[in-house]
């Protein structure tokens, strides 16, 4: 048995399928491509398949992984090949590579994503901004609790470990890579809308688009890119 | 800013955007043009329902594949936008389109609808409203699509005559194929509209409503039907698909994403039925029985399972058990299940020592319920309505059960029979009872154990021999859920379960109608009826509002006596069952008499007249 880690894209008009769907979307995959995945013990047998962390619907993504077991050893190269054939339009495998046993779960790695958010130019104002936006002391944001519906105020500075603008294509794009993962979790639109508030600019910002485009996790102080995972 | 635009706006505000996306595996893309693999006419295939309903329609999955399979014709699919969607459609100034490339539906050259229940007419008439195209067939010009429909609900056309322009009856392998490749020839002709309604009025199969013009009585009932086109057929004869063997049967289906009612390989195993139960219009409109082998139907499924991935198989028919070979099919299908690592699932399934055996193979430690249908309650109501099980089949199949382990038995039942007495609904807390009986004396007290009873309303149903009865009265509907409630309350571990009388009352008005229910219709969906199946969304005020504006006599077609001379509605159909059959049937069953099934007896229901019966066959080389 091997494990494996799967890099790919979510696209087009597939950011409008949930987390539960791409699951189920890939299980079926490795069904069609006869690859036999292992199933966890008990009474109610679970194929040995997680996404590194989920993705909310409606984002793209361009780095997304997916970590599997299998009954038999594989080569990478052969797994990446069935893959891309049985592939609809809108998602891609972009790399497959083999996992050490014993190392952790792609899923408890996780400590920080990459976002990109596409504004249009009425937004440009926002690029000088964001230098001071990021030399406050803290960065406060009004987050309601959808089950007690109890507004808190949250500094979510420590979750933020780098945000820059650049001028595209008549657009501003925000680029920022914050907590991601079970250990701590900025969701990238609250920190959009903290953004918008120090700029004072009360736009309704519906119809973004947000594309995250790799996850990371840190080795000796420093942020690793999955894709680079040392096995 | 064209429709895709226009929709990325506003997909991530509704629940469930996948919905709207298309794109899931197997689905076909399609280009305009004369070429090898590109289209000229454009099918749209539309379930008036929501995506999940619709996409667990294996109806839906063996057009899709024949349609595109044939060079020149590109199907692609619509479903009925759920509320929210259609509201900022609306705002948007978005039309309805379709899921594969996002045209608008007025682009589609055919629009066909499947009419798989009555409840869902209102969405069709919305469907129309949504896509721009004039509801009714006579508003409809020479740019527009033609309005067509199928399905079961297709053989009592009238309560739609007046919108759809064209119905086509009965199986629709072959006939939808033919209708489409005289459509492309008509469109490369450049003929008129009016042209192509009258070229395909000449196909078995196919009614045209606008040829006849119906004359009534003082009273309302039908006088005559007169044609308006001299050419078009006195009567429609349904189309019957002679082979399943040879029949385009889907191995690419679509896989949805998102989780639908039914996502799974099926394949059907045979269609028609032996059973001739009286009330069931299925079991008469798909006469005759024809199998597919058990090595096609192996065949299908592995490959359906292969190009699919899917996790579970299951077989379609209208009555398991009663496949001639079904102990082998079902023991290898175990096979192929095994081998695949999927799970098995058989429906309608008769219970008796092999098929209890069968699930317990199956089910394993993962027992779900097991369901039974005895229909009526008592022996005599059985007789009446020709359901041949027994108290004693459902006692010994229950007990085999309990002692495997099953906790938890389903009962349907119907309520509003022919000839139902009080006696009946006892028969039916009769059951119950000895069934938890039958559990405590295996097991005593321990386990958990649960009966389901689940109560639906007798609807008269058109070709079948219960058409002339009345439906049961609302009030008295309701006095025989409470009298059952009140009885089965008393009763520990029983769950109970009834459908709502409101949406029965609509549906044998749809059931039986004819043209004058269709303004009613309109009028519903205009003062804001839609999603009538759906027991959150039905507004009965709204219905009776659209009754009395309209000035129908709902209630003379609900209830009203039907003699057997009288014309009924849908009389111009023939579904192959000759109307001498249903007669004596519908006499045998005031007399409280079965009738032996196909395969015991061939009761001459005058299919033969159309088609070969293969059970008829089997019997006669018997004899020889």
């Amino acid at each position: 048995m091997s494990r494996y880690s799967i890099k790919f894209k979510k696209e087009g008009y597939l950011k409008y399928t949930s987390h539960l769907d791409i699951m189920r979307f890939f299980q079926r995959t490795f069904k069609r491509a006869d690859i036999k995945l292992l199933y966890s013990q008990g009474f109610n047998p679970h194929p040995k398949m997680s996404i590194a962390q989920p993705l909310s619907l409606g984002y793209t993504s361009t780095g997304d992984y997916i970590e599997i077991e299998t009954e038999s050893e594989m080569n990478p190269d052969n797994i990446y090949e069935v893959l891309n054939k049985l592939m609809p339009l809108g998602i891609e495998i972009i790399c497959v590579k083999a996992i050490n046993q014993g190392k952790k779960t792609l899923a408890a790695l996780v400590e920080f994503g990459e976002y990109e958010i596409k504004l249009g130019d009425e937004y440009k104002n926002l690029g000088p901004l964001i230098e001071p936006f990021m030399k406050q002391d803290k960065i406060q944001v009004k987050k309601l609790q959808r089950k007690t519906g109890i507004e808190s105020i949250l500094d979510i500075k420590p979750l933020i470990h780098d945000l820059t603008s650049e001028d595209f294509e008549g657009h501003i794009k925000l680029t920022m890579v914050i907590r991601n993962g079970s250990q701590a979790n900025l969701n990238p639109e609250l920190l959009l809308q903290a953004l918008l508030d120090y700029s004072n600019c009360k736009k309704n910002y519906s119809g973004i688009e947000v594309n995250r485009k790799e996850l990371y996790y840190t080795q000796d102080g420093k942020l690793i890119k999955f894709e680079d995972y040392n096995c | 800013m064209t429709i895709a635009n226009k929709i990325d706006q506003i997909l991530i505000k509704v629940e469930k955007p996948a919905r709207y996306i298309g794109g899931e595996l197997n689905s076909v893309i399609k280009t305009p043009g004369k070429d090898e693999g590109q289209f000229e006419t454009r099918f749209v295939f539309a379930f008036p329902d929501l995506y999940e309903i619709g996409m667990s329609y294996l109806g839906l999955q063996i057009i899709y594949n024949l349609l595109n399979q044939e060079q020149g014709i590109f199907c692609e699919r619509l479903f009925a936008p759920a509320q929210d969607m259609e509201a900022l459609m609306r705002e948007h100034q978005i039309p309805l389109f379709t899921l594969e490339t996002k045209t608008a539906v007025t682009q589609a050259d055919i629009l066909g609808f499947t009419l798989q229940y009555e409840l869902s007419f209102t969405n069709i008439v919305n469907m129309l409203d949504l896509s721009g195209i004039p509801i009714k067939s006579q508003d409809r010009g020479e740019t527009d699509p033609f309005v067509a429909a199928g399905g079961p609900c297709a053989f009592n056309p009238e309560p739609l005559a007046p919108i759809i322009d064209f119905f086509m009856i009965g199986d629709g392998e072959e006939l939808l194929l033919e209708v489409c490749r005289i459509h492309l020839e008509w469109k490369r002709s450049g003929e008129k509209r009016l042209s192509f309604l009258q070229t395909i009025s000449q196909i078995k199969g196919v009614y045209v409503p606008q040829f006849y013009e119906i004359k009534y009585h003082e009273d309302g009932s039908i006088r005559d039907v007169l044609k308006t086109f001299d050419k078009a057929p006195d009567r429609i004869q349904k189309r019957i698909v002679s082979d399943l063997e040879t029949a385009v049967f889907p191995e690419f289906n679509i896989v949805p994403f998102i989780d639908v009612v039914h996502n799974r390989a099926t394949v059907e195993i045979f269609r028609g039925c032996i059973r001739g139960c009286r009330f069931c219009q299925a079991g008469m409109i798909y006469r005759p029985v024809r199998e597919r082998s058990k090595n096609k139907i192996k065949e299908l499924a592995q490959s359906q399972l292969k190009n699919t991935g899917y996790d579970e198989l299951s077989i379609l028919s209208l009555s398991t058990s009663d496949y001639s070979e079904i102990e082998p099919l079902v023991s290898e299908l175990m096979g192929v299940c095994h081998t695949n690592d999927v799970s098995l699932s058989l429906p309608s399934l008769r219970l008796d020592s092999f098929s209890v055996k069968v699930l317990e193979d199956i089910q394993g430690y993962k027992k779900t319920g097991l369901t039974f249908a005895p229909e009526a309650g008592t022996q005599r109501l059985r007789n009446v309505i020709n359901k041949s099980i027994t108290d004693e089949n459902i006692y010994y199949a229950v007990e085999q059960a309990i002692s495997l382990g099953w906790q938890q038995i389903k009962l349907y039942f119907m309520v509003g029979l022919p000839t139902e007495t009080d006696d009946d609904l006892d028969g039916i807390v009769e059951i119950a009872r000895k069934i938890t009986d039958l559990f405590y004396k295996s097991k005593g007290n321990r386990g958990k154990f649960n009966i389901t009873v689940s109560i639906s309303n007798f609807v008269p149903k058109a070709h079948t021999p219960f058409q002339w009865f009345p439906q049961c009265e609302i009030s008295e509907f309701k006095r025989k859920h409470y009298y059952l409630k009140d009885k089965l309350k008393m009763m520990k571990n029983i769950t109970f379960n009834y459908h709502g009388t409101d949406a029965s009352y609509l549906e044998a008005l749809f059931a039986r109608g004819d043209r004058k229910v269709c303004d009613t219709l309109i009028k519903a969906w205009e003062i804001g009826c839609k999603f009538d199946g759906w027991r959150e969304h039905l507004k009965y005020e709204k219905w009776l509002e659209a009754i009395a504006l309209t000035g129908l006599s709902a209630d003379a077609y609900i209830y009203g006596n039907r003699n057997y001379d009288t014309i009924l509605p849908w009389d111009i159909i023939d579904s192959g069952v000759s109307k001498e059959f249903l007669i004596r049937e519908s006499k045998r069953s005031i007399a409280e008499l079965q009738t032996p099934n196909c395969n015991a007896e061939c009761q001459d229901c005058g299919i033969l007249a159309m088609h070969n019966c293969h059970v008829k066959q089997v019997k006669l080389n018997e004899q020889i």
